[in-house]
C-alpha cells in the first residue's frame, strides 16, 4: 500500500528510528507530530521527485494541506506520480 | 535625536513589493502601514509574524509609525511567545494567517481596501534608538535578544549594497526563500530594498519548482535570496531557473562545487554573505571562484586571546565571532571552522554543551551526548545522539527531546545504547564517539 510505501520512504529519507506501522496516517508530519522542519520537507522533495518522478510545490494554495499528514502526503503523491 | 528617512526613493509611484504578480507602489505600502497603525493596540511591542512579505513590510512601518518595539522571535513556537511574554508586560503579535497561538493577545492583518493612493511623505525614523529586535538562533532557552537601531541597519546596508552592486540594480525585484523574521532575511529582503529602491515579492518559496514560479512573476533584473539548502535542491532537481541577476546566499557556507553547479545550470552569479545576527553582513564572496571573503568597507577584525572580534562605525559594540577563521589580508579571510562547541544547523546556531545538558536533564534519562557526524560534504549536516535510558525507548525519547528543542536540533537518527564511551576521567573523547557512531550505523 502507497501509505506504508510513503512512510519508508520518510523514514529512510530523514534516518528517523521509527516504525513505520507507528505513523499515525492522520498526524501531522510537520511540528507536533513527527516534529519535521522546511528542511526535512526539502529533503523528502528530493527523494519524493526521484522515486515518484515529480516535483513538489506549495505554491499553491490547496498544496497548503500535502504534509498535514501521511494520509494526505500518500494522496497528493497519488494524484501527481508520473512512475 | 538624528533621524533617517524609511526609505530612499521618494518616488510615490515606484513599485516597492509583488503580491502575485500585481505591483504595490510606495505610496499604496505607506497608505496601508498607515491605515493599521490606526487599528493596531495601544501596547509598546508588536511581535511581527506575517509570512507574506509586503504585509510584514507594512506591519513594520506601521509599528514604526506608532513607535512600538518591533520583536522578530527566533521561531513561533508558543514556548518563544511564552518567553516574550515573559520579557515584556505590553506586547502583541501581528499574525497574517490563521494559525492558532497560545496565550497572546494577537492582531490580525486584514488587507486594506484599496483607495485612491494619497500623497505621503516619507517617515523619518530615529536613527539610534533600538527599533527591532531578534534573536541570536540557538536551541531554545538560550536565544538571546540583539538591539537593532535603524541606523545600525540601514548603514549596515548601505555597505552590503554598494559591495553587490545594487547602484546600478535600482529597479531590481528580490525574492527570498528566508523568512524576514531572521537577521538575514531582514537584511537582504527588507533593508536592502528599503535602502536601495527595490521592490519585492510578497513570497517565500520552498521547493524549487516553487521557487521558479515565484521567480517568473517577478519583472527583471531580478535577485534571488536564498540559502545553501534551497540551491542544492534546485540544482539536485535539475531545474532551469528564469533570468537572474545574481542569487545571494547565507545562513551556512556555501560549497564551492555547489556553488560553481548553480553558476552553470542558471546561468548567473552566486554570492555569498558572511555575518551573524549580532554583526549583520560583515564580508561577502563569490565561492564558485574564491575562497577568501572580503571585508565590507569599514569592518575591521582583530584577534584577541578568544577569537576574533568585529567592529565598525554603524555597530554599537564590538562583536566577539564565534567562528575561527585566519586573515589573509587587511581586507580578506577564510573561515577555518566554528568553535568546537557550536553548531550550526540551518542557520540556527547552538551549543552542544547547552544540549547535552537538556538531554540529561530528561526523566529517565541516565546519560546522553549529541554527536555531529562527519557529512557527505553536499548534504545538510543533522545531529545525532546517544542515550541511554532503562525506562523509555528511542521514540519515547525523541518525543521528550521535541518539546524541548528547536525541530533543527533534534536528532535524525537517536540511537539508545547501554553505556557511553566515557572514559577514565569521564569525558567523552570525539573518537570514541565516532567508533560508536559507526557501529550504531552498522546495526540499522
Amino acid at each position: 500500500m502507497l501509505e506504508n510505501e510513503v512512510a519508508t520512504l520518510i523514514i529512510e529519507t530523514l534516518n528517523l528510528r521509527v516504525d513505520p506501522s507507528s505513523i499515525d496516517p492522520q498526524a501531522p508530519l510537520f511540528n507536533e507530530g513527527l516534529g519535521l522542519d522546511s528542511i526535512d520537507a526539502l529533503e523528502l522533495a528530493m527523494s519524493i521527485s526521484k522515486k515518484y518522478g515529480f516535483q513538489l510545490r506549495s505554491n499553491d494554495e490547496k498544496n497548503a494541506n500535502i504534509f498535514a499528514s501521511l494520509s494526505s502526503l500518500s494522496r497528493h503523491i497519488e494524484s501527481c506520480r508520473t512512475t | 535625536m538624528n533621524h533617517l528617512p524609511l526609505t530612499t526613493s521618494a518616488d510615490p509611484e515606484r513599485t516597492v513589493a509583488w503580491q502575485n504578480s500585481e505591483p504595490r507602489s510606495l505610496s499604496r505600502l505607506l497608505m496601508d502601514a498607515d491605515t493599521l497603525a490606526g487599528q493596531l493596540p495601544d501596547l509598546s511591542c508588536l511581535i511581527n509574524l506575517c509570512e507574506n512579505r509586503y504585509r510584514f513590510l507594512v506591519g513594520l512601518i506601521a509599528g514604526i509609525l506608532q513607535g512600538q518595539k518591533i520583536v522578530l522571535p527566533p521561531g513561533r513556537a508558543n514556548e518563544d511567545l511564552k518567553r516574550l511574554q515573559q520579557r515584556y508586560d505590553s506586547i502583541y503579535c501581528l499574525i497574517d494567517t490563521d494559525t492558532r497561538l497560545g496565550d497572546i493577545e494577537i492582531h490580525r492583518y486584514v488587507d486594506p481596501v484599496c483607495s485612491d493612493p494619497i500623497e505621503q511623505a516619507i517617515p523619518e525614523v530615529p536613527s539610534a534608538k533600538p527599533l527591532i529586535e531578534l534573536f541570536t538562533s540557538g536551541s531554545t532557552g538560550k536565544a538571546t535578544p540583539q538591539q537593532k537601531s535603524w541606523g545600525t541597519l540601514w548603514e549596515g546596508a548601505r555597505l552590503t549594497g554598494e559591495r553587490l552592486g545594487l547602484d546600478n540594480l535600482a529597479q531590481a525585484a528580490v525574492l527570498a526563500t528566508v523568512p524576514p523574521q531572521h537577521m538575514f532575511g531582514l537584511e537582504a529582503s527588507i533593508l536592502l530594498p528599503l535602502r536601495w529602491g527595490l521592490s519585492v515579492s510578497s513570497e517565500q518559496p520552498l521547493f524549487a519548482a516553487d521557487i521558479v514560479t515565484s521567480l517568473e512573476k517577478l519583472p527583471t533584473p531580478r535577485i534571488l535570496v536564498t540559502t545553501p539548502l534551497h540551491l542544492r535542491n534546485c540544482v539536485e532537481e535539475g531545474i532551469k531557473l528564469p533570468q537572474t541577476t545574481f542569487i545571494l546566499s547565507a545562513t551556512s557556507t556555501l560549497s564551492p562545487t555547489l556553488a560553481a553547479r548553480a553558476e552553470k545550470q542558471f546561468d548567473t552569479q552566486v554570492l555569498e554573505i558572511y555575518g551573524s545576527t549580532e554583526t549583520g553582513a560583515i564580508a561577502t564572496r563569490r565561492p564558485a571562484v574564491e575562497a577568501d571573503w572580503s571585508l565590507l568597507p569599514g569592518i575591521t577584525l582583530d584577534q584577541e586571546t578568544k577569537g576574533w572580534r568585529v567592529a565598525a562605525a554603524h555597530l554599537a559594540e564590538s562583536i566577539l565571532l564565534s567562528d575561527r577563521l585566519k586573515k589573509t589580508s587587511d581586507h580578506h579571510f577564510i573561515l577555518l571552522g566554528r568553535d568546537s562547541d557550536m553548531v550550526k544547523i540551518a542557520g540556527k546556531r547552538a551549543s552542544l554543551e547547552d544540549l547535552n545538558l537538556r538531554l540529561q536533564s530528561l526523566d529517565g534519562v541516565e546519560d546522553g551526548v549529541f554527536f555531529l557526524p562527519e557529512q557527505r560534504s553536499a548534504s545538510v549536516p543533522r545531529l545525532t545522539a546517544f542515550v541511554v535510558s532503562n525506562i523509555w525507548d528511542e521514540q519515547e525519547i525523541s518525543q521528550a527531546l521535541r518539546e524541548q528543542l528547536d525541530p533543527a536540533f533534534l536528532p535524525r537518527p537517536l540511537f539508545k545504547v547501554e553505556r557511553l564511551p566515557r572514559n577514565t576521567t569521564g569525558k567523552l573523547p570525539q573518537s570514541a564517539l565516532v567508533t560508536l557512531f559507526r557501529q550504531c550505523g552498522a546495526k540499522q
